[in-house]
């Protein structure tokens, strides 16, 4: 027994933040762990990253022809340590992990909204503006789903504010049974 | 009656006038798998222990299981609608229940809907299931009784208001009977009834339900559900619901009891969630809390203080168990924490002596304190003849040849049973149980055959209403035996006994 998913990922995610904290490399780190969760998300690629029978030099030199200049030399390096302890399998959750150690050390809020509607460009500055919280930096992604009639929902986190129509007109349902 | 649509137009038009659109603001989390009536979810990084989350389909859970990653929650309702995936987000609630003197009369679930078809329960009020019990100063000492109508509890293993007194023997001896019988005695009285029911059939809840109806006893009755049938998680909550909803009576000054039937069942389905939810399981497989389970659920039974109004809950856990042995986990348990335990036994109640209750081994730790006056006076000498009786019965069976003073021991202590031997759903007035039990530990009886027993006590009592209602009403009145009240009593029962039983009994023969 190794210890639970998130504490054996804990340690990896851990020394990567330091090493981003000391280079100031977080975004070409985020960059890194983006391109190796993908790999991981692969089923056939990361059978391959697992796979005893092929020397490990031999699976890394792969990745890096696949991947060309997408990977930096750092991020094979993790990747080298992960094949090695045969916790390939743990990758997605550092690169999520990462990203939300990385947010916090740069105060950054990632919040995303869903519209009804595609939303304009002045709409756009105005939610911008009123959702950036003092000294926090915003990442805004947003996305449309018709469904929701009008208004508009925001996630950030775990944190949900839905101010859709939808949502108004279930609670009025719930009222009428 | 016929309702036009325009009514219903009308109805509909107010409610949606007075609707307000709040922005919903809250906590989500995911569905990472579902099982056995548990769901593990990601997310829901601000849940409260205990909170109420909404899941799609309006089915709601309970968040149990807070860990660093993951939340372990029960369904509350039909948890195979739930898939991987579906969003769950927290409702800033924990779970409730109406309570009010709307709900008497009415059978409800573990979370106060109506289950009787009865329509709609109107409640002002609603209270959350889990509170703390209240503390040493607002309590006060338990010195009324609850009148369960049983001569052989009443006497002996007497119940005070706040009491809590466990009800423990096999299954079908009768402990629901003695349940039913303190219900249906408590018609015409100030004291409200909550029957809960844990893991039962529906059937026998159903049963349950007609009995009370037929004794006219639901008007101060409330009956909550949690069947068989049910989730196991609702089964868990069910008997917290029942307190909070006899609390509310409690805490605005009124009696109230609350019976909970069975604690076992109720055991069982906290085993049940904990064991899906992954919680180490210890002795029998239970969790680690079942004792707090059981403690913090009985400890809210109470006498208040008159500063706090003077209401009081009783308590009257059952516990089923098997084959008489009381040393397994769950009956030490909740007989530690009772203050006394009526215990049945199946040889006495195959033997015909019902109820079926052990007088030697059945104890009331408030005891006397919860007994008026005159009860008191009597029943001393009840369970002092009752234990000689014990003593010497063993011995009886082995010696041939036995002195006067034993077989007089012998003769008195088998017609105090028969006198303690009362039928179902036939409770009795404090008042004829105290002449009852009087006329048997005096003696009156030892003259008379044991076949007439009950007879002799039915119309002694009739003759003691008739003709002497005086006597009667003077303990009544005073709840007290003194020592003239005592001369007169025997006079009055020795004179039926020459005169009126002697003449029933020629004409009889």
């Amino acid at each position: 027994m190794r210890g639970s998913r998130r504490r054996r990922a804990a340690r990896y995610v851990e020394a990567v933040v330091a090493d981003a904290s000391a280079g100031q490399a977080w975004d070409a780190w985020e960059a890194d762990l983006e391109v190796l969760g993908a790999v991981a998300d692969d089923d056939q690629a990361r059978r391959f990253l697992q796979s005893t029978s092929i020397g490990l030099d031999d699976r890394l030199q792969a990745v890096q022809r696949a991947a060309g200049e997408a990977i930096s030399a750092r991020g094979l390096g993790l990747l080298r340590l992960l094949a090695e302890q045969r916790e390939v399998d743990l990758t997605q959750e550092i690169a999520r992990r990462f990203r939300d150690a990385a947010d916090e050390a740069q105060s950054v809020d990632r919040v995303h909204v869903t519209t009804a509607a595609a939303l304009g460009d002045a709409e756009l500055s105005d939610l911008r503006d009123s959702l950036t919280a003092p000294g926090r930096t915003l990442r805004l992604t947003t996305d449309i789903d018709p469904a929701l009639l009008g208004g508009f929902v925001v996630r950030r986190g775990d944190d949900v504010l839905d101010l859709s129509v939808h949502a108004r007109l279930q609670a009025l349902a719930s009222t009428l049974r | 009656m016929a309702i036009s649509p325009q009514e219903i137009a009308d109805a509909l038009r107010q409610q949606i006038e007075g609707f307000q659109a709040q922005a919903e603001q809250a906590n989500v989390g995911h569905v990472l798998e579902v099982s056995d009536g548990v769901a593990r979810l990601s997310g829901l990084s601000q849940a409260m222990a205990g909170e109420l989350l909404a899941f799609p389909h309006d089915v709601t859970g309970m968040a149990l299981n807070l860990e660093e990653d993951t939340i372990g929650a029960v369904i509350l309702g039909d948890y195979l609608r739930i898939e991987e995936g579906d969003e769950a987000r927290t409702t800033g609630r924990v779970a409730e229940v109406p309570v009010g003197p709307e709900l008497l009369g009415r059978v409800v679930n573990a979370i106060g809907e109506p289950v009787d078809g009865k329509g709609p329960i109107n409640a002002a009020q609603s209270d959350v299931i889990e509170k703390v019990a209240p503390g040493v100063s607002q309590r006060q000492n338990v010195d009324t009784p609850v009148q369960t109508g049983l001569k052989a509890i009443d006497s002996m293993t007497p119940i005070g208001r706040g009491q809590r007194e466990l009800i423990i023997g096999d299954r079908q001896i009768g402990k629901t009977a003695i349940a039913l019988d303190t219900i249906i005695n408590q018609r015409g009285g100030d004291l409200i009834c909550i029957y809960c029911a844990i893991g039962q059939k529906e059937s026998a809840v159903a049963q349950v339900v007609a009995t009370l109806q037929e004794a006219g006893a639901m008007e101060h009755t409330i009956v909550v559900l949690a069947s068989a049938s049910e989730p196991a998680a609702l089964q868990y909550m069910a008997p917290f619901a029942a307190c909070t909803i006899g609390e509310y009576f409690r805490d605005n000054g009124q009696d109230a009891v609350v019976i909970y039937d069975d604690l076992t069942k109720h055991a069982w389905a906290y085993r049940q969630v904990s064991l899906v939810l992954r919680r180490p399981p210890g002795r029998e497989a239970y969790p680690g809390d079942v004792f707090y389970l059981h403690s913090r659920l009985l400890e809210r039974a109470a006498r208040l203080s008159d500063e706090h109004g003077g209401g009081s809950l009783t308590a009257l856990p059952i516990i089923e168990t098997q084959e008489g042995d009381v040393t397994t986990y769950i009956p030490t348990n909740v007989i530690s924490i009772t203050d006394g335990q009526i215990y049945l036994e199946a040889d006495l109640f195959n033997a015909g002596i019902r109820p079926a209750i052990n007088p030697g081994i059945s104890v009331s730790r408030v005891g006397g304190d919860a007994q008026i006056r005159a009860m008191k006076s009597v029943s001393g000498g009840l369970r002092l003849d009752l234990s000689q009786y014990r003593d010497v019965a063993a011995f009886a069976q082995f010696a041939s040849d036995l002195d006067q003073a034993t077989r007089n021991q012998l003769e008195r202590g088998q017609r105090v049973t028969e006198l303690l031997k009362q039928g179902q759903y036939a409770p009795m007035e404090v008042i004829d149980q105290v002449c009852v039990i009087f006329a048997g530990t005096v003696g009156l009886l030892d003259d008379v055959p044991l076949p007439d027993v009950a007879r002799f006590e039915q119309e002694m009592l009739d003759y003691l209403r008739d003709s002497h209602p005086e006597l009667i009403g003077g303990i009544r009145s005073s709840a007290d035996l003194d020592d003239d009240g005592e001369a007169a009593l025997r006079a009055a029962i020795e004179d039926f006994k020459a005169n009126v039983f002697a003449a029933s009994a020629v004409a009889a023969s």
